[in-house]
């Protein structure tokens, strides 16, 4: 690795101001599972590397009556064993139980993986559907993103300089509900999606998300209006909306899987997250 | 610039100055001869460089040298204590459960770090704990058979 500076602030304001001195030089530091890899590869060479997990209140948990707030800096194992997620986002918890292996997860964090915004992120596609928001501070003050306003494609975050992710916002969920994360991956641990499904029911509304089928994670309206329509679901009445998944996808061949593959696979992979959502729904 | 930074290793307070751009892996191995821990990938994904800090299990080259300040790191080679060896790694001798060796000190680690939290694991927790460290020898079998011996055994 390149030699670099490494700063460890203990407030949002003094991170903000070197941000800011330093513009595209600075370099945020959470878990670093993604940066470390790409600086390690002279992909990226910052000048200094801002450690985010000085400052305390981004290890927030905090269930308050709009909903559950993730701190950018809680790790993915702490997502996993918290009874909260466990009750009441337990899809979140599924599918950051599918990132890494068992140390990457004491590292790796929700905030990360929303923004190295990679197309297959695990995390991502429950976030779709739980329509989670992207909590942003920055000197002229705080404000609050869609996730799917806020990841714009490969890699790309609406993040301006000197802004900084505080974290994940879940909104509170009314009336009974269910969701489930399937990934189609080549191996249990430590491997990317070749393709994967999020599934979540509210009160009988369907939400679908595609994770590694497309530039970004993408919703399945198409599928989403078809299970909506559905008196009973079962393996067969979700044909037409496995097909619809299929359609709705735009899948590219790369070292993983060929494209008809994924295209296979995604049909699969939607059946998988609906039924296993529907085991959930209470 | 280097940093100062303070830690303690196997039970011993360290002072060391470390420049930004060394990870937690290659100070160990470098700076204080615990060479144990392998650089198998250097990218977080086979596992061979697995240490605890704070009582989790973590790849040390996915870590920076001047994030091991204030912590509590251990390593393979603290699993022994005054010459005699950790259950863990009696049982992985006596089920074979290394051959080349490369991925043991790892593997050991991220077994120590399961019976650290769950004294009582399950096959399934067995292999999550072990998932991420990769083995090109043995087939993995006899390492869960050698962590349940352990288990058992401390219980």
């Amino acid at each position: 690795m390149k030699k670099f500076e490494y700063v460890k602030p203990s407030t949002l304001e003094e991170m903000a101001d070197i941000l800011q001195q330093y513009g595209d030089g600075a370099k945020i530091l959470n878990g670093g599972t993604d940066l470390l890899v790409r600086m390690r590869d002279n992909l990226i060479k910052p000048e200094v590397v801002v450690d985010i997990k000085g400052i305390s209140e981004m290890k927030k948990l905090e269930l308050t009556e709009e909903g559950l707030l993730i701190g950018a800096a809680v790790t993915m194992n702490e997502v996993i064993c918290s009874n909260v997620v466990l009750e009441k986002y337990r899809i979140l918890a599924e599918a950051a139980h599918e990132v890494g292996s068992y140390q990457l997860r004491n590292r790796a964090t929700i905030a990360g993986n929303v923004c190295n915004a990679s197309p297959s992120g695990d995390t991502i596609a429950p976030l779709y559907v739980l329509s989670a928001k992207v909590k942003i501070y920055s000197k002229d003050g705080i404000r609050v993103a869609p996730i799917e306003d806020f990841i714009r494609g490969v890699r790309k975050i609406d993040l301006k300089p000197a802004e900084i992710v505080m974290g994940i916002l879940l909104p509170k969920i009314e009336g009974k509900n269910g969701g489930s994360y399937y990934k189609h991956a080549r191996r249990k641990d430590v491997d990317l999606a070749t393709v994967g499904a999020a599934a979540f029911c509210n009160e009988g509304r369907w939400k679908i998300a595609y994770a590694a089928v497309a530039p970004t994670i993408l919703r399945g309206h198409k599928a989403e209006a078809i299970l909506n329509d559905l008196k009973e679901i079962n393996e067969d009445t979700l044909v037409p909306a496995m097909d619809a998944a299929a359609s709705e996808i735009s899948p590219i061949s790369d070292v993983r899987a060929g494209r008809e593959y994924r295209l296979d696979m995604i049909r699969i992979s939607l059946k998988r997250s609906v039924l296993a959502a529907l085991l959930q729904y209470q | 610039m280097k940093h100062d930074i303070s830690f303690t290793i196997n039970g011993e307070q360290v002072h060391l100055e470390v420049e930004p751009n060394k990870t937690l892996l290659k100070m160990l191995r470098e700076d204080l001869n615990l060479t144990g821990a392998k650089e198998g990938c250097g990218a977080g994904e086979c596992g061979s460089c697995t240490v605890i800090v704070d009582g989790k299990a973590v790849n040390s080259c996915m870590m920076l040298a001047v994030e091991a300040n204030g912590k509590d790191i251990i390593t393979v080679e603290g699993l022994a204590k005054n010459g005699v060896l950790d259950p863990l790694q009696e049982t992985f001798i006596k089920n074979a459960a290394l051959q080349c060796g490369y991925c043991t000190p790892g593997m050991l680690m991220s077994a120590k770090a399961l019976l650290m939290r769950n004294p009582n694991p399950s096959e399934d927790d067995i292999k999550e704990a072990i998932g991420g460290n990769l083995c090109r020898c043995t087939g993995y079998k006899m390492k869960i058979d050698a962590i349940k011996e352990a288990a058992g055994q401390i219980n």
